[in-house]
């Protein structure tokens, strides 16, 4: 009797355990069925970036010579002690690296992508008492931006810059990674660079234009990253951001969004960016809305002012910009992201003839040192009559210094 | 025939009701308090502001999304800012089904409200009833129930059904652990639970597995040293309870798999977890002078009562889960809703044996004479109850679904706070871009009964990005450069609170550039940007 006690004993014991066993195998396997799969919070990257194709010459809307003039005009004279850091980082977009010049005021394409990326000529042109232009931030390094002339003035500019471009994901980046010690030299990559700018992009940021060209620029295709609140920020979403605001809104009287578009159409059409169809249906149907408004508010002589999506809206005068200037650049920008944006939200081509000889004609009769001051929105004139001839600035390079010899540059 | 029946000696006439229908004036009197309380109930607005933590318009939107689309959205319905992070839709069943009743009318919305607080209440006043035949007994528990319950009960949302579900959890859990209609009915209505709620499904999973550890507990304490099956006959065909109620926990885990969203649920609440033991530590103010702070101050001064005074063991099994609930309820006010029924049914017996709580007098059915017998006024309580609960159906807001009166009109659904000026002014005035105001507001004023407008956010705030938040306090306080945020996030109108964001208010009085008031009431002021 005791042995069968003993034994229902044993067997009830194996069954308890057993199917608490049973119980603890299937809850980890659902468990484990269920695990959210890790995502990675950066996409892969190609290592050279993708380039605007330029499908456009028109000769009507500046001549050769028109070109060469005004491109002379606006070479980079930023060869001497301090220059202002965003005019180096809009003359190097402009420009590109291969840029040289004969005039010896002016600073070649690697002069200036060194005093961006290399502390040591960074300090060499400012002085070690100025603080570090790349230096570390919370999530990795990142550019000073917003703190004077010695820093961008746009989030990012900079690494748009680089990857307009071409820079390589490998390029030795050397900051200073003690803030106030400018001699603490660091070795870094634009890869990391870029990690970092996107590790600590917030989709309601401020600008985020530069960071989108930039992040379109490594695309591998439809990819996305996580964004520092979290966000799963795709090419699809940064466009949503894009065309969010109103046209008038944002830097640069909302351009910089237009143009960030135009490039996301073609890095689209290159690699497929968008996740979803609708999305460039939407971003074309934005483009040709500013277009039918800057059709509508062009002035008689060809350009467009800071009201442009609206000419009923007074424009008042602010302390930085007289009217020439908010022309200048309003004009500037919109034959920019004209020049690689698909023909289908083109104006007619009077609408650019007329502006681009605005262009011509303003840039013309400026004196050198209006130039000098209006530098960073004038880098945009340049490029966009440069890339309406199917050229970017550096192509024309040689021509400038065969018809302009540093002698006679006035 | 009639007029034969009435020339009949009254001898002869024999009562339709039984005798079991026969009711004291205490339970005459317990049927009006009970319909005061349905009346309050029904009567309730059914959008009230800062008692639940979303408004009713939140789930509706979010069960509209469900219906529109037949899928679970992966994007949080309510908040447009919200693109790009992960959402996860944890009420599918509670939500749509407050949306197809609200497709119907908000009056039906408002009814299975009132429907499901009623039964909740009920559910705990019938087993006090059952408990103590005590009518003022059972009049203190559905008080008590509704004052610590009401929060949630009354708002017209998920946590509303798992309110009645808990309730129905422990009324089935009361009876013995083996019994077949526990194995039957714990499964479903977790299941149940996991579907129409799965945020708060933790809980009768926690309550389940401190009961179990209790029923471990006590298994040991009664030299039932094994938690194996007992050897006698009659127990051999069972399980013992510290077995029972250990497979009921684990059988309750297992069926919260069957949602949609699978094994992953275990991993949003295990996130919830986390959240929950933060917000542990941060820790939340009572306050004591609101319904449920009444209501929980009467449980504990009722529980240490009990303490004191009951005759009968507290074992480890009702000890356990009643301790577990009531210290989460002490640091999150929230978490009344399950202490409050639990602590009911657990200190009940508890109460009856230390304070001798007695039932009530019987009726004295015995008749001395025939003529006795046919005394009508036996049956005059049982008269007055149900007088009391037509009257009472025949002034509630519901009555005019079988009536046909004239129902309320669907603003007086809503309360006082609701901006209705405002969202009659968006109503008429569309805005093509995003509409600013205090998150409470902004529910209404995106529901399509609202003023259907793009909200930067309504209650739902945890779902906005980091910066979003950040932007949305500087907006609320007016702060410099407000309008360069409202720029940033297409915002085109804003809808103040004239009450809570004065000086943002006073600071409209001088003229904003390209912004102008375009409405303004003793409630609200709608500030619109000049070109939109």
């Amino acid at each position: 009797m005791t042995h069968f006690r003993k034994s229902g004993a044993v067997s009830s014991t194996v069954l308890f355990a057993g199917s608490q066993l049973l119980f603890m195998a299937v809850s980890t396997a659902m468990l484990w069925r269920g695990a959210p799969a890790p995502v990675e919070s950066l996409p892969p990257w190609t290592k050279r970036p993708h380039q605007v194709t330029l499908a456009y010459d028109l000769p009507e809307a500046i001549t050769d010579d028109q070109l060469l003039e005004v491109l002379h005009a606006l070479r980079p004279r930023l060869n001497h002690p301090q220059p202002k850091i965003n005019h180096v980082d809009h003359a190097l977009r402009f420009w590109g690296p291969t840029a040289t010049f004969t005039d010896p005021a002016c600073l070649s394409g690697a002069e200036m992508f060194r005093i961006l990326a290399d502390q040591k000529t960074f300090h060499e042109r400012w002085g070690t008492a100025e603080p570090a232009f790349i230096r570390w931030g919370e999530f990795g390094p990142e550019f000073r931006t917003g703190e004077g002339s010695a820093s961008a003035s746009h989030v990012d500019h900079t690494l748009g810059t680089w990857s307009e471009i071409g820079a390589p994901l490998d390029q030795t980046i050397r900051f200073a990674v003690a803030a106030d010690d400018a001699t603490s030299e660091g070795q870094t990559t634009l890869r990391e660079m870029l990690s970092a700018a996107l590790r600590g992009f917030r989709l309601n940021q401020l600008e985020y234009e530069w960071t989108t060209v930039a992040a379109a620029s490594y695309a591998t295709g439809p990819t996305f990253f996580l964004s520092q609140d979290g966000e799963r920020v795709t090419f699809d979403l940064l466009a949503e951001r894009l065309m969010r605001q109103g046209f008038n809104e944002g830097v640069c009287f909302g351009n910089h969004r237009l143009y960030s578009l135009a490039l996301l159409l073609q890095f689209d059409e290159q690699v497929g960016l968008f996740q979803q169809s609708k999305t460039r249906a939407a971003v074309v149907e934005h483009l040709d809305e500013a277009t039918t408004r800057l059709v509508n508010s062009q002035a008689e002589d060809g350009s467009w002012d800071k009201n442009w999506p609206d000419p009923s809206l007074p424009v008042a005068d602010d302390i930085l910009s007289g009217p020439q200037a908010r022309r200048l650049l309003a004009t500037g920008h919109a034959l920019e992201w004209w020049a690689i944006a698909p023909a289908e939200v083109h104006p007619p081509r009077e609408t650019i003839i007329r502006a681009a000889q605005f262009l011509v004609h303003e840039v013309r009769g400026m004196e050198p040192a209006t130039i000098d001051d209006n530098y960073t929105f004038l880098t945009h004139v340049g490029r966009a009559l440069s890339l309406w001839r199917g050229k970017f600035p550096h192509q024309l390079c040689d021509q400038i210094n065969q018809r302009y010899p540093a002698a006679a540059t006035p | 025939m009639q007029e034969d029946t009435l020339h009949e000696p009254a001898a002869d006439l024999a009562p339709v009701l039984s005798e079991r229908c026969i009711l004291t004036w205490r339970q005459a009197a317990l049927c009006g308090l009970l319909g005061v309380l349905f009346l309050l109930v029904a009567y309730l607005p059914l959008s009230h502001h800062s008692v639940a933590k979303y408004s009713v318009w939140v789930h509706l939107a979010r069960g509209e999304a469900i219906l529109n689309q037949g899928t679970l959205p992966t994007v949080d319905p309510v908040s447009s800012l919200s693109a790009g992070l992960a959402y996860v839709e944890t009420s599918w069943l509670a939500n749509t089904l407050l949306a197809w009743v609200a497709s119907v009318s908000l009056h039906h919305l408002a009814l299975l409200v009132t429907v499901v607080t009623a039964s909740t209440i009920l559910l705990l006043a019938g087993n006090a009833w059952h408990q103590t035949r005590n009518t003022a007994v059972v009049a203190g528990v559905a008080i008590l129930g509704l004052l610590g319950m009401s929060a949630d009960l009354t708002s017209a949302g998920p946590r509303m059904f798992a309110g009645l579900l808990f309730v129905l959890l422990l009324l089935a859990d009361n009876r013995r652990a083996t019994s077949w209609m526990t194995w039957l009915a714990t499964p479903l209505i977790v299941l149940l639970w996991a579907n129409l709620d799965a945020t708060t499904v933790g809980i009768p999973l926690l309550y389940l597995t401190l009961k179990a550890v209790g029923a471990a507990f006590d298994g040991w304490q009664s030299r039932e040293t094994s938690l194996l099956p007992a050897k006698t006959t009659n127990e051999r065909r069972g399980l013992t309870p510290p077995l029972g109620a250990l497979f009921l926990a684990e059988l309750a885990l297992l069926v919260t798999l069957a949602t949609p969203l699978g094994a992953r649920l275990w991993w949003e609440l295990l996130g919830q977890l986390q959240t929950t033991a933060s917000a542990l530590a941060s820790g939340t103010t009572w306050i004591w002078a609101s319904p449920a702070g009444v209501a929980m101050a009467a449980l504990l001064l009722l529980a240490a009562v009990a303490l004191r005074t009951s005759r009968l063991t507290l074992t480890a099994t009702q000890l356990l889960p009643l301790a577990g609930l009531g210290l989460l309820a002490l640091a999150q006010p929230a978490a009344v809703l399950w202490c409050t029924p639990l602590a009911l049914l657990v200190l009940l017996p508890h109460l009856k044996s230390g304070l001798n709580i007695q039932a009530d007098p019987a009726v004295d059915q015995s008749a001395t004479s025939a003529e006795e017998a046919q005394r009508p006024l036996r049956f005059a309580y049982s008269m007055v109850a149900v007088l009391v609960v037509w009257t009472t159906f025949a002034f509630s807001p519901h009555s005019h679904f079988l009536l046909g009166n004239s129902p309320r009109t669907e603003r007086q659904l809503l309360d006082q706070q609701t901006p209705l000026g405002a969202v009659d002014y968006l109503r008429a005035n569309p805005v093509d871009g995003l509409v600013w105001a205090p998150a409470p507001w902004g529910d209404f004023l995106q529901a399509k009964q609202g003023a259907a407008a793009s909200v930067y956010t309504g209650s739902a705030m945890e779902n906005l990005p980091q910066q979003a938040r950040f932007d949305y306090g500087k907006l609320l306080r007016g702060e410099n450069g407000w309008e360069t945020i409202a720029d940033r996030y297409d915002i085109d109108c804003l809808v103040l609170d004239k009450r809570a964001q004065r000086a943002f208010v006073e600071s409209t009085a001088s003229p904003v550039e390209g912004w102008v008031v375009s409405y303004q009431d003793e409630k609200s002021l709608v500030l619109r940007r000049r070109d939109a």
